[in-house]
């Protein structure tokens, strides 16, 4: 099991897990081709930003969703077959987040995945508590947990 | 950070601690209330959610810095934080439990700022205390992007006495840039 932290991202090919934790207003991305059965998983942290950081190439939407694209390809996985997921952007802060933070994760990641076209084929995203998941790249299947116990799966 | 600067930063964080020891003896009223801050660590950004206790549960009390962009947290493990305030009352509803944890948690965190703004010389205030019960990673990515943070994360432990009983949480600093640098700068580091 390939563990991807805060702003960190993480491609392989079947039968590798990756997973991420603390998925409050951050989005954690997936992609996948079913066919080559290569993949990857993002944990994106804020929308957009300038200040890179050595070994978190996903902290912003804005680079680091094409960025995970580059590693999926890299292994393999075509562009064209490519399919999107993704989970988080809960608002844990009702009263003091302003920013909505995680409403924005969500809609920069969104937007990044129509300027590179490739769909959506699902999402949990929203409410107040955090999530983990875990990516299964041996038929792309992801768990979403939350407060340690499962409430679903895309 | 050195040792030094570690310890500079240790000292503040004991004057937060003497701040909060008087402030919440006033509430507890005749009971014996301590605070300490033994460890001060300075932890990278992709780090932090392990740090803090990944996918464990806690409960925190959340504090933006009110005009600043900074924000503070005070978490505790599992119920910890309502083991705290249990004293406060006595006869155990929820609503007014939950009460008693934000307002734990506002006057511990409003001392350590208030140490903070004096060692700083910045105007820091406190901003809307919230409490909030979720994983400590979930809290702690959320609180970083709430402070838009991008660059290493100030834990301080705080060592709760209560009449006899101990209880742990960590402080977390997330100050907004330009407060950080004040810091630093009071630290004698360059940026």
């Amino acid at each position: 099991m390939i563990t991807v932290g805060l702003g960190e991202l993480a491609a392989a090919a079947a039968p590798a897990r990756l997973v991420t934790y603390g998925l409050g207003s951050c989005v954690g991305l997936c992609l996948y081709d079913a066919v080559q059965r290569v993949g990857g998983l993002a944990h994106i942290f804020l929308p957009s930003g300038e200040k890179e950081r050595e070994g978190q190439p996903a902290l912003y939407a804005n680079t680091g969703v094409e960025r995970l694209v580059q590693a999926v390809v890299a292994l393999g996985g075509e562009r064209r077959r490519l399919q999107a997921k993704m989970v988080g952007g809960a608002r844990l802060f009702a009263h003091s987040d302003t920013l909505n933070v995680g409403l924005r994760n969500v809609e920069a990641v969104q937007a990044e995945l129509r300027r590179l076209e490739i769909p959506l084929a699902g999402r949990e995203v929203g409410g107040s508590r955090g999530r983990s998941l875990l990516f299964d790249l041996s038929d792309g299947r992801i768990q979403i947990t939350s407060g340690g116990r499962e409430i679903g799966w895309l | 950070m050195d040792a030094l600067q570690l310890d500079a930063l240790r000292e503040m964080a004991t004057i937060g601690a003497g701040n909060a020891a008087r402030a919440l003896s006033e509430l507890y009223g005749d009971r014996r209330v301590t605070v300490r801050t033994p460890a001060v660590q300075v932890v990278p950004l992709a780090r932090v959610a392990e740090a803090v206790g990944g996918d464990r549960p806690v409960s925190a009390v959340v504090m933006p810095v009110a005009g600043t962009g900074g924000w503070m947290g005070l978490v505790f493990f599992d119920d910890g934080l309502e083991q705290l305030c249990r004293p406060l009352v006595p006869d155990s509803e929820d609503d007014l439990l939950r009460s008693g944890m934000v307002e734990v948690g506002n006057i511990t965190l409003t001392a350590y700022l208030d140490a903070l703004a004096a060692f700083t010389d910045r105007p820091l205030r406190p901003g809307i205390p919230e409490l909030v019960e979720d994983s400590a990673a979930s809290l702690m990515t959320s609180l970083l992007a709430a402070a838009q943070r991008v660059t290493d994360v100030i834990l301080m432990a705080a060592q709760f006495e209560l009449d006899g009983s101990h209880l742990e949480g960590q402080l977390l600093f997330l100050p907004e840039e330009e407060d950080l640098q004040a810091l630093l700068r009071r630290l004698g580091m360059d940026l």
